[in-house]
């Protein structure tokens, strides 16, 4: 008997684990790059934010003094300011523009795919060639905006140089970057409300205001946060790219956000462990940003985009 | 929007907005299109003209010589690898975590959702010192092997998608006797095609534009990337002509429309099937 149970025992175990063999092949490559790349780097740069390294000498323990020392660095404090700053200028209008243009162009037409495309088209150009165009347009003598505005007897200013607009100038760029991938999500949601809905809410004498703002928005609420975070994340990743090639911080630190600032400690200032300090509050900043846009809710990981 | 139906004033009002924000929308394009033809003389005058006089094609020449032909092979090696060997490494991983049963598949899975939420630049330090201490600067390895180690959101994209496919058709395979490596390529890669699409269309983007780790991991001029030659052009106007640096953003930027205009229906899908269940 004993041998025969043994057997039934194991043949139990293997019905429930896979052969090792194949599990080690298929995860195993990118589970040793993953944890050398990325999961090593992470952990490292936590511990590297406690010390003092400049890359070529010892690095020297200094326990939490970096992290002491950013409160006393102004240029730090700025940096987290505009940083959040940028966040808000592109976050807002990004969301509620591709909102709306998704309902706009929730439509058919002849013609149509071609003014589709249209409104997807900026998701396809770079950061960097979009920063490039960007201050070509922003161009206070030649550039189209200057010239629009001197239409209206308006003469605007010299967006990139001026400390004021500086930034809503950059971050204009961000949200045209932004818009098409909100406008593809809004969309997608759209074409998921029941159309019934609608209808009732027609019959009820809901006006297209009242609808818009009752019935759709309500719907696509989850997209929404979807959005929000994608788009904050989108921003603190991305902003680098644009503020380094428009502006590399100025006018007067009015764009030195805290990406391009790290850049500059990390690999022009080779202050290595005060920038890794520094991305630890850039990352604490998106997570709590991430958390009051989105707090964590009850719901089925299924259909969990993120 | 269904009110439209019915009021044909309404109607025509609203395609005309939906015309006049996408021309909007593409105007940025059109100034670059325009500008790119200009002479050197008639991009800088004032007022600025909205239809070039002359059409000049030797801009294209010119700003090729700004771009490097290095710099545009070496985007197209580095998109290549990072593409295929990340997508090959993402399918077999979320293949693996969503339908064989392993030790550890749980706690594997909580890891690669968790680093989705770190962002780049707690990792961008280290990553940078362990590229040097490798040996790496101005190599393709360094240039490439982070980038695709990025694999968290691939994983968690085509397990999402494996978990939906039915057992029962692998089942029938193993009851022929077939081996996980037989099943994967006879029966579950060919029923893959619309997520790889998807996934394909948005890396190859992403690694085309890709702009502060090329930045960081190399020095050497013929070891830059197409978005690192662009990012020269664009700090000053003096020392390129802005003609031929519209140029040579359009002819970086070529390529992917193209690609774009072609591919547009798996970005869409893909990017908006990320919310549908």
């Amino acid at each position: 008997m004993a041998p025969i149970s043994r057997t039934a025992s194991r043949r139990k175990t293997n019905s429930r684990t896979d052969s090792p063999f194949w599990a080690a092949l298929f995860v195993g490559p990118n589970l040793v790059l993953f944890t050398t790349f990325m999961i090593i780097p992470i952990i490292w740069g936590l511990g590297l934010s406690l010390f003092d390294w400049n890359l070529i000498g010892e690095p020297r323990f200094v326990g939490l003094a970096n992290y002491l020392d950013i409160l006393k660095d102004a240029r730090a404090v700025n940096s987290v300011w505009k940083t959040v700053y940028l966040v808000f200028l592109g976050v807002v209008p990004t969301v509620l523009l591709s909102f709306l243009l998704a309902v706009l162009i929730n439509t058919n037409f002849p013609g149509y795919t071609v003014f589709r495309t249209m409104y997807l088209l900026p998701i396809v150009i770079s950061l960097v060639a979009s920063a490039v165009l960007w201050r070509f347009i922003y161009d206070p003598r030649v550039g189209p905006i200057a010239q629009l505005l001197g239409v209206f007897g308006i003469s605007g200013p010299n967006w990139l140089q001026d400390t004021t607009w500086a930034m809503p100038a950059l971050s204009l760029v961000i949200v045209w970057l932004r818009l098409p991938l909100g406008v593809i999500l809004y969309l997608a949601a759209l074409q998921q409300i029941n159309p019934q809905l609608l209808e009732a809410a027609e019959i009820d004498g809901a006006g297209p205001w009242a609808k818009l703002r009752h019935v759709i928005w309500p719907n696509v609420m989850p997209v929404t946060l979807l959005i929000l975070v994608l788009t904050l994340r989108g921003i603190i990743f991305d902003s680098f790219d644009i503020a380094f090639v428009m502006t590399k911080g100025g006018p007067l630190n009015s764009t030195d956000i805290l990406a391009v600032y790290i850049y500059d400690l990390a690999f022009a200032q080779l202050r290595l462990g005060y920038a890794s300090a520094l991305s630890t509050v850039l990352f604490v900043i998106v997570t709590i940003l991430a958390l009051v846009f989105n707090p964590p809710r009850r719901r089925s990981t299924n259909g969990d985009p993120v | 929007m269904s009110t439209s139906v019915g009021h044909p004033w309404r109607r025509r009002l609203h395609v005309s907005a939906v015309i006049f924000f996408g021309l909007l929308m593409a105007a940025p394009f059109y100034w670059m299109i325009i500008n790119s033809f200009k002479s050197s003389r008639e991009v800088v005058a004032y007022p600025p003209t909205w239809w070039p006089k002359e059409w000049h094609f030797e801009n294209i020449e010119a700003a090729l010589g700004f771009l490097d032909p290095s710099a545009i092979v070496n985007s197209v090696i580095f998109t290549a690898i990072i593409t295929i060997v990340q997508l090959t490494l993402v399918v077999m991983t979320g293949f693996a975590l969503a339908k064989m049963r392993f030790v550890g598949r749980g706690p594997l899975l909580t890891l690669f959702i968790l680093t989705m939420f770190v962002p780049g630049q707690v990792a961008l330090i280290p990553t940078f010192i362990l590229v040097r201490n490798l040996n790496w600067i101005d190599t393709f390895m360094g240039l490439c092997v982070p980038i695709i180690a990025q694999t968290s959101f691939g994983v968690f994209i085509f397990r999402q998608f494996y978990i939906s496919m039915p057992n029962e058709i692998l089942d029938a395979a193993k009851i022929d006797g077939a081996n996980w490596g037989q099943i994967f390529l006879n029966i579950v890669l060919p029923l893959s095609g619309p997520p790889i699409a998807a996934y394909t269309a948005v890396t190859v983007l992403t690694a085309w534009n890709m702009y502060a780790w090329p930045l960081i991991s190399t020095t050497e001029k013929d070891m830059r990337t197409l978005p690192l030659a662009l990012a020269g052009l664009g700090q000053s106007f003096s020392q390129t002509p802005p003609n031929v640096a519209m140029m040579a953003v359009l002819l970086s930027t070529l390529p992917i429309i193209i690609f774009f205009i072609f591919c547009q229906r798996y970005f869409i899908n893909g990017l908006g099937g990320a919310i549908k269940e």
